[in-house]
């Protein structure tokens, strides 16, 4: 129950991408035209449809590691996700911040598969798929007892939580690849109602394996004529905090977080759109740009689209735009936070001042609007 | 396979689960006050030692390496405790409580208790204490 409305603002901001280990150098060679594509070297991609992918490049997680043992218990979107985090935490100038909340979005865990491989592989020739038990008893005997804690989905949330040392509520956003844009609205929530008054929120991920190889390639995405559908990884985080304590601190206030929206089903972009600049008061001729989800997958860019369209009319819909994808590949949940981060980080927003809707959209359909307002510009309100 | 052999193959196991420099690791270092293990690390090191050995360590089998306290009684572990600090007098026993419980007990494992395990499975002489 809140007495009187609290603002969230962001304060702080980290990302590891396929362009950089943090989000000074990412935005850096963004703009230097660099691409983060190459052919995939974390696994042997050869044997499916695509072999591009967007990875991180030269990554040491142990710098962000304040107990390096623990990094045996995480799989890569885990290690991003704490390294994103930290770079946030450290950015906002807040430190040893007991209280402080954490909320990652992910579409989930890369399942170990060289393990999981390892186990099958020592008896090819017995027993078929379907035999659950004998299936069962290889996964136990050949996997190591740790396997689970390093795939649970809540894993990246609760390893932020000991590294950082954060004290405050803690959750998982799973709602695939809108999850870390989710994340951050949620934290947008906590704050607003008075769950937490600081809380480090984003996406984290990593496509780069074989099972969500096999994932998109089921599903056609790498025969796409239309978009070319390159995995990635990355991670970007923000550190959320109550406007009125950020100010009294003196912290650079970076955006504050007006709305936020989100909807399952066939309805999507349009509703979270519609009801983002509802609750934010906006028409749609207030606002000043849009940083769209791009998600490179035939039918949901016409989805957004379209959606666009019914919002700010045709005209405005078509208009030119930034898409990163060829650039940085897609990195599932961690897509729109990376975009909004790089926003953010530069403080460019094309034309007029720093009302913007930001965008992201899931597989399944899942829909996250934001509407934030970029502080220190010129016209804004600070 | 020699008991040199076991000995930097654990050191190399037990360093690589536990964050630590080999050079670090030592056989009389015990894996919890001087390594820092908790209680998955040790769920950890078996799976990487039955892996490394094509062996299965049942749990209880791991203290037979070092230490035999019988039933468990107090009366037990005090005797097992004396034979051991015989052989091992260099081990921090200061550390330990002078009353020690069953609960007490995994704070003996060193790695040298896993070495002179292995040795006796894998049926290699074990290094003279």
């Amino acid at each position: 129950m809140t007495n009187q409305r609290r603002s969230a603002v962001v304060t702080g901001i980290g990302a590891v991408t396929c362009l950089g280990n943090d989000i000074e150098e990412t935005v850096a060679n963004q703009a230097g035209g660099l691409s983060g594509v190459s052919g995939a070297t974390l696994f042997d991609a050869r044997g499916f449809g695509g072999t591009l992918a967007a990875e991180v490049r030269d990554f040491d997680a142990r710098a962000h590691f304040r107990v390096s043992k623990a990094i045996k218990l995480t799989d890569r979107r885990t290690r991003l996700a704490v390294a994103a985090c930290s770079m946030a935490l450290a950015s906002s100038g807040l430190g040893g911040y007991e209280d402080l909340g954490v909320l990652i979005g992910t579409s989930g865990s890369d399942l170990q598969a060289p393990e999981l491989a390892r186990a099958m592989g020592k008896h090819p020739h017995e027993s078929r798929a379907d035999d659950v038990p004998s299936f069962s008893q290889r996964i136990l005997d050949g996997t190591n007892p740790l396997w689970l804690l390093v795939n649970l989905p809540n894993m990246a949330s609760a390893h932020v939580a000991i590294q950082l040392e954060a004290r405050g509520p803690n959750n998982t956003v799973m709602t695939d690849w809108a999850a870390g844009l989710q994340a951050l609205g949620e934290a947008s929530d906590w704050i607003q109602c008075g769950e937490a008054d600081a809380v480090v929120a984003g996406g984290a991920d990593s496509a780069l394996h074989p099972f969500a190889f096999s994932a998109f390639e089921k599903a056609g995405l790498f025969e796409q004529e239309s978009v070319p559908f390159i995995p990635g990884e990355g991670a970007a985080a923000f550190l959320v905090e109550e406007k009125g304590a950020a100010r009294r601190r003196s912290a650079s206030l970076s955006f504050e977080l007006v709305a936020y929206a989100n909807a399952g089903g066939s309805s999507g972009l349009q509703q979270t759109m519609a009801e983002a600049l509802s609750a934010a008061r906006w028409n749609a001729k207030d606002v000043d740009g849009i940083l769209r989800a791009s998600v490179p997958v035939t039918g949901l860019r016409e989805h957004e689209e379209d959606a666009l369209g019914l919002i700010f009319g045709k005209s405005r819909a078509r208009e030119p735009h930034v898409d990163l994808r060829a650039q940085m590949g897609f990195p599932l949940a961690a897509c729109s936070p990376i975009d909004l981060a790089m926003l953010a980080a530069s403080g460019r927003v094309e034309g007029r001042g720093g009302r913007v809707l930001v965008n992201a959209l899931g597989f399944s359909g899942q829909a996250v609007t934001l509407a934030i307002e970029l502080l220190g510009q010129e016209g804004c309100q600070a | 396979m020699t008991t040199a052999e076991i000995e930097k193959k654990v050191i190399e196991i037990v360093a690589d689960a536990l964050d630590k420099e080999p050079g670090k690791v030592s056989g009389d270092s015990s894996l919890i006050d001087d390594l820092g293990a908790e209680s998955i690390d040790f769920l950890d090191i078996v799976f990487r030692l039955e892996t490394a050995y094509d062996i299965q360590i049942p749990e209880s089998e791991i203290w037979k390496g070092s230490i035999d306290v019988g039933d468990g009684s107090e009366e037990s572990i005090r005797q097992g405790l004396a034979t051991l600090k015989a052989k091992l007098p260099a081990f921090r026993w200061d550390r330990l409580p002078a009353r020690m419980t069953k609960q007490d007990l995994a704070r003996l494992i060193t790695v040298q208790t896993i070495v002179d395990y292995l040795a006796r499975v894998l049926n290699t002489e074990p290094s003279a204490v």
